[in-house]
């Protein structure tokens, strides 16, 4: 264990005026090197918001009991996101990694300052990737307000509450251990979500304070912020106009408006209202650029121009499970896509129902690998805010079917008497594995493209040589296609001039869950969605018969299945495989079940065939 | 760790470019800032370019990159002025994603301050039309602010840029309280380049005795030409975007550049000016060498009953390294604090009396106590191969500014390196051998070239015993060592990680190789031991090692080598390939097999003979009883020493990549074992 949290709390202090004040402390023992990194006090504010860190201290008391302190001349003050063109969020924070040791303890406390706050909430995590003793989250507010909170992923805990202080305390808390293939650290660990706020008469409860009781408060208040952005002038109008002039169906003018704001430039300015709100859609369409929300808010201001209503949608990218239904609070969110409102003709993928605007064509306008009626796969099934005024909701996000993100292989392949190999292969992909392929392929020059497929092909068949590498992408169809032909030297192994063996499965997969060799995990396995099969027509060397193909497979699970199959007929061998992976959440002991199906399909994909000499 | 910045001096001699240094101060040019905010023209077609003319398939071209470089005294504070000016061609999303975000960093340590101004950029489109970039959207910010040290950026990003578009935007960059002094400016960019030109501009201040040179290196440009308002100019064209590549030389040997520097105009030949320096080394590193008597007692303690001068100096050697403290050494315990605080040494007694010293410190007290102990011992000053590749031609001490201690043990000079923590009696950092030296001395001092070691000093040697199941699980316990600059190499990375951290490490690096291993007990030995071979051990297991079919099992005997990619998997490369030391691999790995399996036509694994160069041997066998098989490899590559085994033309590459397709190939060589088959193969080897 690196190391053990000793003390972990937070103070927030809510002012008459509504000014928060929120002193945070922390302190860590050192139990081995690898605890150092937590040697770090970091205190982050928003200067659009006029926050600031009013205070900074740290300390390290080292085993032999002496003291260092830390104060403002060790302070660094950066962005808190480097990536990001402009961004009013900061960061403060002190460095102490280089003095700590073993025994030491660490320990820092900061003091933030906001003239209000974003949201009348807070969130605390009790558990991270260290231990702790003790985790204390304290809300102070001022006479008259109360607070309400819940506890996620831990059994219920009240608070202890002192006139207008609330506070939370958990004890012997385990750390939570990264995993692969598991939800992220945030949406497993033990945590509180509380909302408070003024008495429903008081002035301030309608003023200063947007407080969330309903998801369709959240979906007002975005709406507020975000709709009047989307507004088209002429020049969005007409260039909405002349994109779809062609095009003939609903799906196809969203087809054509979403490709053009995808292609526009990723460039992330974050000012004003914590970097919720986007920036008109005029002015993004005139600087040809935007974040997340401004490509949501340019798309919808040229369906608007097209009479095509269109909401904006907040979602969390990146871990399906991450967002709670019962926490109503923007801040669960970290990404915005869009909700196009569609009739009956329109048939997609990642159209949903909603149960008072209808069919949904939900669209990432940020990816641009993604085209219109699919959706990223780390979207797929989380739920996400349809902003649409009163009649918004939290909404479960589609998920496609295995097949829709489909590999299909056909590889023809002649076999030599010398071992040699002569192939050629015909990739066609669908859905998000199609994305996955387009995202490399638009992601690098064709020179570093050629040399990535080539380094593929030759690890399953070394030292291969390439006549032909064809990449296709149909970006609009959501299809790529990939041709090769290649010869690969002694690809089977000759064995005392008698025997040949060779792994009919010429090329790897791609896609798989990566699993840890443990035998056991704490956490569930999240799988995605997707799909492959492959035919391997082999023509084999004459004056050999198969001797031995190893036994055919068929494998079922809830979460999956995979068949693969040997057919010998007029001197050709044909090897079939399939695999259909269902986007599944599995539960930890349910491991075992996933860990066994994982390991049986790759036993198949590495058994070879034996021909021998007649 | 060894300092690499011990004595930043300006040069003393003339280099290949030498820029007037005008010995008064002249008017400030009144046009220089004519003109400068107008754009230069723009072609037609530019405008209607398709495609990149430099590189094929370049997502963007840079069409004129300008940069002015002025040296002035302003009101007798020296800055350096820079103007930035670069017009590129966007070809398609990947290029504007690569070019149209631009920031543009302003650093700030103690007095010195870059300052960035005059910002301007526009984007003209397929169309012909202009689109400015607006002042309100060219951001400043604080990137990072802390005590001494504040680094602000202006960041933009050109409007309206879609593929087929031009884009251009030139900024103002003083860099106040400094001149230029070895400053490198690179002449290719991520992009490749139809036009980059320099102007340069000494600083013109009365009585500077020292005159600007300058020298670009890997390039193709233009004589310098004298301009107006004091510029000199130099341009080259056509230059290929630098990317880099595995196995690829060291980065500023391969893409153009050009050092610009002052130095006194003395005007020497390269033979005379290293012998001039030499002699300069030489009297100051004595100075450094003072053997006092604290010094002689205890080198006559260490070498007291010493056999051979060999033995001596490895005593002195191990001392140094042993019992002085590196001050710079991540891995030495000390804190920050504690570094900041350490006094500076005086001498080689005060680096002996305090225990702790910087890297030249151990470095001279070494020296010190190899003199007292009655050898000549010399500092020798080379380059960091790791840096660039060094050319005596380039009369300057810039490249050199390494050091080692040179011992005369009989009638040869030793070279050794006590300051470095990990690296062998005997050898030096690779980065330092196979290097020419400059042997200081009094009178004659001389280039010696410093002994590469061979491919046995680093050697990764690689043990496994497994027993083999029916199913095909392997199971069994793993040892690897590691020697020489392998070792010292790891030895480096791990050191300042915890037990833990390592254990993961190992865990890692073979989990990605072979899915599905589970690993247990593992460990990493000798991390911190100078002296010792590194060591990873770990038992693992890994279910369906072996294919099984109805009747036989599929084994790969190379198990160090399963999961592994060919070395070279692509077709063609932009650069030579270069290694950095030759180095070899041995392998023993014993499986118990299943009772009942015998090989079946069995064939061992073929061996590969790459000349003087490289070998690759190996062996498989079963025991007498046929239960137990002996997989043996060994391999090296880099014999014979000298650039030319470690450096290979891209000529060569086929060649070479065939070499190691062959290596891998045989090394995903299959036995198949097959129950209540004879054992055929040939005896296991005996060691």
């Amino acid at each position: 264990m690196p190391g053990v949290v000793v003390n972990d709390e937070q103070v927030i202090t809510v002012g008459e005026d509504s000014r928060v004040t929120t002193v945070t402390t922390y302190a860590v023992r050192f139990l081995t090197r690898a605890g150092f990194g937590y040697a770090r006090a970091a205190a982050a504010y928003d200067t659009a918001s006029g926050g600031k860190v009013t205070e900074i201290r740290a300390w390290l008391i080292r085993p032999d009991g002496s003291v260092k302190k830390y104060g403002k001349d060790h302070v660094v003050d950066r962005i808190a996101d480097a990536d990001n063109l402009y961004d009013e969020s900061r960061v403060k924070y002190i460095d102490a990694t280089r003095d700590a040791e073993v025994g030491a303890v660490f320990g820092f406390q900061t003091t933030t300052a906001e003239p209000r706050p974003w949201f009348p909430q807070a969130e605390w995590w009790f558990q991270a990737s260290l231990p702790a003793l003790s985790s204390r989250f304290t809300l102070v507010l001022p006479a008259g307000w109360r607070a309400s909170g819940t506890v996620y992923n831990a059994a219920k805990v009240e608070p202890t509450v002192s006139g207008n202080s609330y506070t939370w305390e958990m004890r012997s808390l385990a750390r939570v251990e990264d995993e692969p293939a598991s939800p992220s650290v945030r949406s497993l660990a033990a945590h509180l979500a509380v909302k408070y706020g003024p008495p429903a008469a008081s002035s301030l409860s309608a003023g200063a304070f947007r407080s969330f009781d309903t998801w369709a408060d959240v979906s007002r208040w975005y709406t507020e912020l975000a709709d009047p952005q989307a507004a088209p002038d002429d020049a969005v109008a007409l260039k909405a106009r002349e994109l779809t002039a062609g095009a003939k169906t609903e799906l196809e003018k969203i087809r054509a408006v979403g490709r053009y704001v995808q292609n526009l430039q990723y460039v992330s300015i974050q000012v004003g209202i914590g970097g919720w709100r986007p920036h008109a859609a005029t002015q993004v369409f005139a600087k040809q650029y935007g974040d997340c929300k401004d490509k949501a808010t340019l798309m919808r201001a040229m369906l608007r121009a097209l009479k095509v209503e269109s909401y904006a949608v907040l979602i969390y990218s990146g871990d399906r499970t991450r967002v709670r239904e019962e926490w109503v609070s923007p801040g669960q969110f970290n990404h915005c896509i869009l909700a196009v409102r569609v009739s009956e003709e329109t048939r997609a993928a990642s159209v949903v129902q909603h149960p008072t605007l209808g069919r949904l064509l939900i669209f990432d306008a940020t990816d641009p690998s993604t085209p219109v009626g699919d959706l990223p796969d780390h979207e797929q099934g989380s739920f996400a805010l349809v902003a649409a005024g009163d009649g918004g909701a939290l909404l479960r996000m589609p998920v496609t079917a295995p097949e829709e993100n489909m590999v299909s292989r056909e590889v023809e392949a002649g076999l030599a008497a010398d071992g040699s190999l002569t192939a050629t292969l015909r990739l066609r992909s669908v859905g998000q594995s199609a994305a996955d392929a387009r995202r490399m392929f638009k992601g690098l020059a064709p020179a570093d493209y050629t040399r990535v497929v080539e380094r593929w092909v030759s690890r399953g068949a070394a030292g291969a040589r390439f006549s032909k590498i064809e990449p296709a992408d149909a970006h609009a169809e959501g299809r790529f296609a990939l041709d090769v032909e290649f010869t690969a030297a002694a690809y089977a192994q000759s064995m005392q001039n008698r025997l040949l063996v060779f792994n009919p499965a010429v090329l790897a997969r791609g896609s798989s869950v990566q699993l840890s060799g443990a035998a056991t995990r704490k956490y569930p396995v999240v799988l995605e969605s997707n799909a492959f099969s492959e035919t391997v027509r082999f023509k084999l060397p004459a004056g050999f018969d198969v001797d031995e193909v190893p036994d055919p497979v068929k494998i079922d699970s809830e979460f999956g299945s995979y068949t693969a199959s040997y057919e010998v007929k007029d001197g050709q061998l044909l090897y079939t495989r399939k695999f259909v992976q269902r986007a599944a959440t599995i539960p930890a002991d349910k491991y075992g079940d996933v860990r066994a199906f994982f390991g049986r399909v790759r036993a198949s994909e590495e058994s070879p065939v034996v021909l021998a000499r007649k | 760790m060894k300092s690499h910045f011990p004595r930043l001096r300006p040069g003393a001699f003339g280099a290949l470019v030498c820029l007037a240094a005008l010995a008064y101060l002249a008017p400030p040019p009144a046009s220089s800032a004519r003109g400068e905010k107008d754009w230069k023209p723009v072609d037609p077609a530019e405008i209607a370019l398709g495609a990149p003319t430099v590189e094929k398939d370049a997502d963007a071209e840079a069409l004129f990159w300008e940069v002015k470089v002025a040296d002035e005294a302003d009101g007798g504070d020296p800055r350096t002025v820079l103007r930035h000016y670069v017009r590129i061609k966007i070809f398609n999303e990947r290029g504007r994603e690569s070019q149209s975000k631009v920031d543009i960093l302003a650093p700030k340590v103690g007095s010195r301050e870059t300052k960035i101004s005059d910002i301007a950029g526009r984007t003209i489109k397929p169309d012909g039309t202009v689109v400015e970039l607006k002042k309100e959207d060219i951001f400043e910010r604080t990137v990072v602010k802390a005590s001494g040290v504040k680094v602000k950026a202006k960041s933009f990003a050109l409007p309206g840029v879609e593929p087929g578009s031009i884009i251009e935007y030139r900024w103002r960059e003083v860099r106040g309280d400094q001149i230029s002094f070895y400053d490198r400016f690179d002449f290719s960019r991520d992009i490749p380049v139809r036009v980059v030109k320099y102007y340069v501009k000494p600083i013109q201040l009365r009585g500077f005795p020292y005159g600007m040179r300058v020298q670009t290196f890997n390039g193709r440009n233009t004589p310098f030409v004298k301009e107006k308002d004091g510029y000199y100019s130099t341009m080259a064209e056509n230059v290929p975007a630098f990317r880099e590549e595995p196995y690829m030389p060291p980065e500023y040997s391969v893409r153009p550049w050009m050092l610009v520097y002052y130095s006194e105009d003395r005007n020497l030949e390269p033979a005379r000016f290293w012998k001039e320096y030499g002699r300069e080394v030489y009297e100051e590193s004595r100075a450094e060498m003072k053997v006092g008597d604290e010094v002689k007692r205890k080198a006559a303690e260490l070498v007291a009953d010493a056999p051979t001068p060999d033995e001596k100096i490895k005593r002195l050697f191990e001392f140094c390294r042993s019992q002085i403290k590196n001050v710079y050494d991540d891995a030495n315990g000390m804190t920050a604090e504690q570094r900041a605080k350490a006094k500076e040494n005086k001498s080689p007694a005060d680096t002996l009396k305090r225990g702790v010293g910087t890297g030249r410190d151990i470095d001279m007290l070494f020296a010190a106590l190899a003199v007292a102990a009655g050898f000549d011992a010399r500092l020798v000053n080379l380059a960091d191969r790791g840096d660039t590749f060094f050319d005596a031609s380039f009369p300057d001490a810039y490249f050199i500014r390494t050091y080692d201690i040179a011992v005369k043990v009989g009638d040869q000079w030793r070279f050794y390196d006590p300051a470095s923590s990990y690296v062998p009696f005997g050898m030096l950092r690779w980065q330092e051998e196979g290097q020419q030296a400059l042997l200081s001395d009094p009178k004659d001092p001389v280039f010696v070239v410093t002994p590469l070691s061979g491919p046995e000093k680093s050697v990764e040697r690689r043990s496994g015993k497994f027993k083999l199941a029916e199913d095909g699980a392997l199971e069994g316990d793993v040892r690897i060592e590691y020697t020489g600059h392998l070792a010292v190499d790891l030895k480096e990375y791990y050191d300042d990680e915890s037990p833990a951290e390592r254990e993961q490490a190992i865990v890692e690096k073979f989990k990605a190789r072979i899915t599905g291993a589970e690993i247990t007990e593992a460990r990493m030995e000798n991390v911190s031991d100078p002296v010792k071979p590194l060591v990873y051990a770990f038992h693992v297991r890994i279910p369906g090692y072996a294919q099984r079919t109805g009747k036989r099992l599929f084994l790969q005997p190379a198990f160090f080598q399963k999961g592994l990619g060919a070395r070279f998997p692509v077709a063609t490369r932009r650069h030579e390939v270069y290694f950095h030391y030759p180095w070899s691999e041995e392998d023993r790995v014993q499986f118990e097999l299943p009772e009942g399996y015998g090989l079946d036509n069995a064939e061992s694994p073929g061996a590969l003979n790459g000349g003087e160069l490289s070998k690759y041997e190996p062996t498989a066998g079963v025991s007498k009883d046929g239960r137990t098989l002996v997989y043996t490899r060994k391999f090296y590559f880099g014999q014979g020493g000298g650039r030319a085994a470690l450096l290979f033309p891209l000529a060569s590459y086929p060649s070479l990549k065939n070499y190691f397709d062959q290596v891998n190939k045989q090394d995903a060589h299959t036995l198949v074992l097959k129950q209540g088959a004879t054992a055929a193969a040939a005896p296991p080897p005996s060691n």
